[in-house]
């Protein structure tokens, strides 16, 4: 009786505040009804009704859709209906704070807007000054030069790198947009209420390549445009680099290696391909990237994996005159598209030829760069300051007010406080403690954030749930937070203008999970927040307290409590203990610990069953409690604050979504694949009704997707099993098979082609009719080859569409499934054990022949002697014997199938390569430019007999003998030096003892200590330094003659001078020639090297 | 003497071992945290591997990447998989056992002066390239506190012992008490809050390379105050204390009854007396002006090589190789330290010599 009146009061207390929604909503409840927004944009909240009585009237739309392209009223009412849905349900995490603050300004800085404006900010590098560095203190105290206008700063850290292609920190993204120009810039739109993305680097907006262009070199189709809702969209987009740019060098560099100054459309395509090989992080990850399904070009990841003609030839990056070049998608973009795509310093070039002289050491200071941004670094000391100086080859000399930057690294954020205090700063972020002081200064101006932190939630709720998405976890999740209830509860129980403002004191009030500083329509540049569309996603959520209200978080949960104690979850007199997870080391976060803590133990308490909530509240260090908690499903409250692109807020709805496709899921227990959002919205051509997913709606909006009944479908896929890959075959099942939406199932097998990279069909094996949902493969040809199975298929609902998918590549099995070889000093015994899986019954794989090849790849089976023999068990040994003592063999064993022709396999499965035992323990040879000291001792044999050295013999590199010695008997070791060699010559030790030989190679030292050779065309530069030969001093230098051994030949005699270390050009050399260099020395010493001049 | 200088410069090479041993230990035993964004981790581990800390192989078998993905092969310890995007492969990073990467790392030191790069606070430059440029000026500063501090530590203890008991001694000895209580930050930060930003005496902040000879002195000026008022306190605190047990003893009074004026008597023989315990305790105070820097450098952006270790050893964003560099360059100030105040006794008592044999 008592918990049937406490549900019908919650009840009472929901119904009443249903009905209190406005601005004065302190007793506003969850949203029940639903909502329209003027312009025919609607969306229905399905919290309470049944699914059939809340959608009556409505569809379940089923085709192929792209709203990426469609009118900014479409996109803004599917973006307010996505998020909308995650704050009905929490899904997203509860919205706590945004990461704004507050920044003051000197008073001799004019900037350019006084309000904030996405993307400019207040725009203070296009500020000007009332007064010059005269009137204010520089960093080190004293008045700046008159005339000079700097802007001064203080950041907190040094910069990490100075290549913007590697570039991970905001530290050095804020410096990189000073000294880096970039292909369209941002910049004030004429009545500056917003911005406009203008060229910079780049002397006019992309042009499409349309059909009448021609044929895309990819693939020699006619280039692909589209239509859209906005007009029309292309793959291909050509780029024009605005005439005379030029790099400029800090004074320190070391230019003497540049040739070229010009940057032109070969130094953005090069650097575009290197950043690609290189795997520089900016080309292949963090968004915005030529990797990512909204941005990757085409060929891009195959040109990733691997650099070669073919690869680099099907990439989308391509020069198309010398100062032109275009980049072909994956996909259709607009042309706003692809100009915010390049809007970027990071798609900029770095200096190819410094890169290739500098390596690793490219980026790492601000002399090892090159610059092409308005201003330059000219002084950096770590941990002091920075001082930019205006790069005098900008091209647009007056586009910026200031003569320079100072910015001084100051860590602590009171020092910079005090810092601008004394008047040393034009700009400064203020302090959480001096707001109190400031709050009312006219100086002061609010910064919005682009992060709203949120309490993240596992809601998995059960150990088989918590198991199921995380296998192996030992994580017990709490039942109380899979509650929906009493995650609502949560949003409403916390009191949001408090906790900025008070608790905080410096952080924006956040009741939302994108702030406004995101924008879903860039090119409009109106906050998504601000459009109307944005401001209805608020609706029934308490608005007017900022999403707090107390009574309906304690009726949500009393209901939530009260259903888990029926359904024997929880039992009266529970203490639920819950861990909250915040960010160690602050004590913004440790407040904002214990005001949730405060606040979730007063409001969760329920008297009447005698439970209550407890919080513990634990720091966790950064990057920790993402990486070992949150994404991995080991908490149960967290804060976390992720950003996306604020220019394109409906790309960052993936990191909502329950299938942790944007890798970035941090809230669990979720599903928002099923249809259960209502919107209403025209599509340009008649008034729609459609119920969709969560997911779907993030898939058309950021690009086509395949919607079935409202969701993305599941589509025809080929799944491998992975235990049934044999040599020669595996099996798959077709996933979808039995779905009638689907119908021409076929498969095509295709093989990856070691030689061109890429997968081609396998003969024969080609649109094969699916009669089965299982389907057996053989005839495939076994490790290394690897394979991906593509599924055919038509979907009649789009008057039959065509489409394809591809299963994951898989490897077959390998050939051999255990050999092992063992050795004597003249023999080898190979046991090998074939993998006969995909054999018939009683049919066992056999060895044809096998080939010896020696440490030179010369066959020599005929030299020696190989047995096969096969065992009862068809297993295979291979002996064989006549080897040489300590030597490398190779043996290929044919096993007489058909893909052993193939070079590939035929070196990779059944080669083996081995060396036989040695005879020699230590064979320690210590060299002169003309003699050996050989110092060698034998082994015993494997029975333990002493081994003799009987002969020695000093052969040349042909094998050809030198000397030879026979030494007396009984000589278990040998010490003896053998002079007359030349220098830097190699030579082989031939020991025999009894019927072995073996061979020890060696080298003479050389008379160079260093000998290079900076060969040209037709000139070549020498350097020698010489070693000393004979005694401490080098040897000198008494003739170098260079020759090609035909009709060349140049002598240099030094014999007058005395020099042990030369360097000389030779000119009227032929390109492409080897060149002989011959050294004699003044002590008789001669040795010659070889060079070869480049090609012309 | 000689040889006793020798054999103390072995000791200290043996002590420095250990302690580099130890801290290398329990660095590598510490929580590690390399880099998260791709490619410098990638760089970081072909860096680890490349020393010989970390072995590696590229894991192809399509079960096990199937069961990296998925997560159900976990990297335990600190074994690391590196997955590069759209390939179906990992290459796996495992640490080798503590004691080989500890030979690799001595040897790197002992025959190539390798102290490995840094890996978080100046990403891939060299340790010792690091330590280069940020030894000089900790030191610089540290050696002018400390010709700062010893004339008027002295100064203030003589003159308070010699007038014991009386006002003068009274504000000193006072004053000491305050200067010893509290720590060099505190006072660093009211010193920059009266020079610096109230009377704007002196810079703010430490000035750059930039600026010219003089602003570097005067910008000196602080960081030289708040290293060196507790040490003065310590010191006038020490000497008085010596100097005034000196004052007393029998032998002083013995030489004034011999006729020596109380000047005499005081500056041959009771300040060179108490001069025995006083000059060994200003060399080692120096190592405790080195620590004290380390706060006073990141008060008043001094790039010195405090604020690094302080970053080197953040919690979260450690920097092995930095701070075991930077902790081998503090090891070694404070037993050369040592060895000077044990040197330091032979010069002030000749009756004291080490290494002499018995």
């Amino acid at each position: 009786m008592k918990k049937l009146f406490m549900f019908l009061m919650a009840a009472f207390l929901l119904v009443g505040i249903a009905a209190c929604n406005g601005d004065d909503d302190t007793t506003e409840a969850p949203a029940t009804e639903d909502t329209t927004t003027e312009d025919g944009g609607e969306t229905t909240d399905p919290s309470t009704d049944t699914e059939d009585d809340q959608f009556e009237g409505y569809d379940y739309p089923t085709g192929l859709y792209n709203y990426k392209f469609q009118t900014s009223e479409v996109r803004h009412t599917f973006m307010a209906a996505a998020e909308k849905y995650l704050m009905n349900t929490m899904y997203g995490g509860v919205p706590l704070f945004a990461n704004g603050g507050f920044n003051l300004y000197s008073s001799r800085l004019q900037l350019p807007v006084s309000s904030y404006i996405p993307v400019m900010g207040f725009g203070t590098s296009f500020s000007t000054m009332t007064a010059d560095d005269s009137t204010v203190l520089m960093a080190d105290g004293e008045p700046g030069r008159p005339g000079a206008y700097t802007y001064r700063s203080a950041g907190t850290t040094n910069p990490v790198t100075w290549n913007q292609w590697i570039y991970d920190t905001s530290t050095d993204s804020d410096f990189m947009s000073i000294y880096m120009d970039m292909p369209y810039t941002y910049q004030f739109n004429n009545d500056k209420t917003g911005y406009e993305l203008l060229p910079s680097m780049f002397s006019a907006n992309p042009v499409m390549k349309d059909a009448d262009d021609g044929n895309n070199p990819i693939n020699g189709d006619p280039y692909e445009t589209d239509e859209t809702a906005k007009g029309t969209v292309a793959k291909t987009w050509e780029f024009t680099v605005r005439e005379g740019l030029e790099w400029f060098y800090h004074p320190d560099t070391d230019t003497s290696y540049i040739t070229d100054n010009d940057i032109t459309a070969d130094d953005f395509v090069d650097t575009f391909k290197y950043a690609l090989a290189q795997n520089w992080f900016r080309a292949v990850s963090g968004g915005g990237d030529f990797l990512n399904q909204t941005t990757g070009l085409e060929g891009a990841a195959d040109y990733n994996q691997e650099q070669t003609t073919a690869t680099e030839d099907a990439l989308g990056i391509r020069k198309t005159g010398d100062y032109t070049f275009e980049l072909t998608f994956l996909n259709f973009q607009s042309e706003w598209n692809v100009r915010y795509f390049m809007g970027s310093f990071v798609m900029t070039p770095v200096h190819m030829e410094m890169v290739d002289e500098l390596g690793e050491d490219y980026g790492t200071t601000n002399t090892t760069i090159a610059y092409h941004g308005a201003y330059y670094v000219d002084y950096y000391e770590p941990d002091k300051t920075l001082v930019l100086a205006k790069n005098p080859n900008y091209h647009n000399e007056d586009e910026f007010f200031f003569t320079g930057y100072e910015i001084q690294i100051i860590e602590d954020a009171a020092v910079r406080f005090q810092e601008f205090e004394a008047g040393k700063l034009e700009a400064v972020s203020l302090p959480t403690e001096n707001f109190d002081d400031y709050k009312n200064d006219p100086r002061l101006k609010r910064v919005p954030g682009a992060t709203t932190f949120r309490m993240m939630i596992n809601g998995l709720g059960t150990v088989d749930e918590q198991q199921s998405q995380f296998p192996g976890s030992t994580w017990v999740p709490e039942p109380l937070l899979a509650n929906d209830d009493f995650k609502n509860a949560m949003f409403f129980a916390i009191d949001r203008k408090y906790l900025a403002e008070t608790v905080l004191k410096t952080s924006q009030t956040q009741m939302y999970l994108f702030s406004d500083a995101y924008l879903v329509e860039a090119e409009e540049g109106v906050p998504y927040r601000n459009t109307e569309q944005g401001q209805t996603v608020g609706e029934g959520l308490a608005t007017g307290s900022n999403g707090y209200n107390k009574d309906a978080a304690v009726a949500l949960w009393n209901m939530a409590i009260e259903k888990l104690v029926d359904d024997g979850v929880y039992e009266e007199g529970d203490t639920i203990e819950m861990d909250f997870y915040v960010f160690s080391g602050s004590e913004a976060q440790n407040l904002l610990g214990q005001y949730i803590k405060t606040t979730f133990e007063e409001t969760f308490v329920n008297e009447d069953l005698g439970i209550e909530v407890v919080i513990n509240v634990e720091p966790k260090d950064f990057p920790g409690i993402y990486y070992d908690y949150m994404m991995t499903g080991n908490f149960d409250l967290s804060v976390g604050g992720i950003s996306g692109s604020t220019l394109d807020a409906a790309s960052f709805l993936d990191v909502f979504a329950d299938d942790n496709r944007g890798g970035f899921t941090l809230n669990w227990g979720i599903d928002t694949s099923s249809a259960n959002i209502g919107v209403e919205y025209n599509d340009g051509t008649e008034d729609l009704k459609e119920v969709w997913s969560f997911n779907a709606i993030t898939a058309v909006l950021n690009g086509e997707a395949y919607i079935l009944e409202g969701e993305e479908a599941d589509v025809p896929n080929a799944v491998i099993d992975m235990t049934s890959i044999t040599p020669t075959g595996f099996s798959f099942t077709i996933d979808q098979f039995d779905n009638d939406a689907y119908e021409n199932l076929t498969y095509t097998i295709t093989e990856f082609n070691q030689v061109t990279g890429v997968y081609d069909d396998v003969t024969g094996m080609v649109d094969i009719d699916a009669t089965t949902e299982t389907i057996d493969i053989t005839g495939v040809k076994p490790y290394p080859y690897d394979y991906v199975v593509e599924i055919n298929y038509t979907v009649p609902a789009l008057d039959d569409a065509e489409f394809t998918t591809a299963s994951e590549w898989f490897y077959t099995a390998e050939l051999v499934e255990y050999s092992e070889i063992r050795t004597d000093e003249t023999s080898a015994a190979i046991d090998i054990i074939f993998n006969n899986d995909d054999q018939a019954t009683g049919v066992k794989r056999d060895i044809d022949g096998v080939t010896v090849y020696n440490a030179w790849d010369e066959d020599i089976t005929a030299d020696v002697t190989v047995v096969k023999e096969q065992d009862a068990n068809d297993d295979w040994t291979i002996n064989i014997t006549g080897l040489e003592a300590g030597a490398d063999y190779t043996i290929i064993a044919d096993t007489g199938e058909a893909f052993m022709t193939d070079p590939y396999v035929y070196y990779t499965n059944l080669e083996f390569a081995f060396s036989t035992r040695s005879i020699v323990d230590a064979a320690d040879i210590a060299t002169t430019t003309a003699s050996a000291t050989f110092d060698v001792t034998l082994l015993n044999d494997v029975t333990g007999a002493t081994r003799y050295v009987e002969e020695l013999r000093v052969l040349d590199a042909e094998l050809t003998e030198i000397s030879a010695y026979t030494l007396p008997a009984g000589m278990t070791r040998v010490n003896m030096t053998e002079d007359g060699l030349k220098s830097g010559t190699a030579y082989y030790l031939e020991i025999t003892s009894g019927d072995l030989v073996e061979l020890v190679a060696f080298e003479t030292a050389s008379i160079f200590a260093d000998a290079t050779v900076t060969a040209d065309v037709d000139m070549a530069t020498i350097n020698l330094e010489m070693n000393a030969v004979t005694a401490l001093t080098p040897e000198v230098i008494t003739n170098v003659v260079i020759t090609d051994g035909d009709t060349f030949s140049e002598t240099i005699d030094l014999s007058a001078f005395d020099f042990s270390s030369i360097e000389f050009e030779v000119d009227g050399l032929t390109a492409e020639t080897e060149y002989t260099v011959t050294v004699t020395t003044d002590s008789g010493e001669v040795e010659s090297f070889t060079f070869e001049t480049l090609e012309e | 003497m000689l040889r006793y200088v020798i054999v103390r410069f072995v000791w200290i090479f043996i002590v420095l071992s250990i302690i580099l041993s130890m801290n290398f230990v329990l660095v590598k035993l510490a929580p590690e945290y390399p880099p998260t964004e791709q490619n410098q981790a990638e760089i970081y581990y072909e860096q680890q591997f490349n020393r010989g800390y970390m072995t590696k192989y590229t894991e192809n078998n399509i079960d096990a990447v199937r069961a990296m993905d998925n997560s159900e092969l976990k990297e335990e310890g600190k074994v690391k998989f590196l997955n590069e995007k759209g390939i179906d492969q990992y290459t796996v990073y495992n640490p080798v056992p503590i004691s080989d990467q500890y030979f690799i790392w001595a040897k790197g030191i002992l025959t190539e002066w390798d102290w490995g790069r840094s890996t978080k606070v100046q990403f891939n430059i060299p340790v010792f390239e690091i330590l280069k440029s940020r030894i000089p000026v900790t030191l610089r500063l540290n050696l002018i506190a400390l010709f700062f501090y010893i004339p008027i530590g002295f100064g203030l203890g003589i003159l308070a012992a010699l007038r014991k008991n009386s006002i003068t001694d009274n504000v000193i000895s006072m004053s000491v008490m305050i200067f010893i209580s509290i720590p060099s930050f505190v006072t660093m930060t009211f010193l920059l809050m009266i020079f610096g930003y109230g009377l704007e005496w002196v810079p703010t902040q430490f000035v750059s390379g930039q600026a010219d000879f003089a602003k570097q002195v005067s910008s000196m000026i602080l960081p030289v105050m708040g290293l060196s008022f507790g040490a003065i306190a310590g010191l006038t605190r020490f000497t008085r204390a010596e100097l005034t047990e000196v004052l007393t003893s029998e032998f002083l009074l013995l030489a004034r009854t011999k006729g020596l004026t109380k000047n005499q008597a005081v500056i041959r023989h009771a300040m060179r007396n108490s001069m025995v315990p006083l000059v060994p305790s200003i060399i080692g105070s120096f190592v405790s002006l080195l620590s004290g820097s380390v706060v006073i450098e990141l008060i008043y952006g001094i790039p010195g090589t405090g604020r690094i270790f302080i970053r080197a050893i953040t919690r979260g964003a450690y920097d092995f190789n930095l701070a075991l560099g930077i902790t081998a360059f503090y090891t070694i100030i404070s037993l050369t330290a040592v060895l000077l105040v044990d040197l330091s006794y032979g010069i002030v008592d000749p009756r004291i010599r080490m290494g002499a044999k018995k």
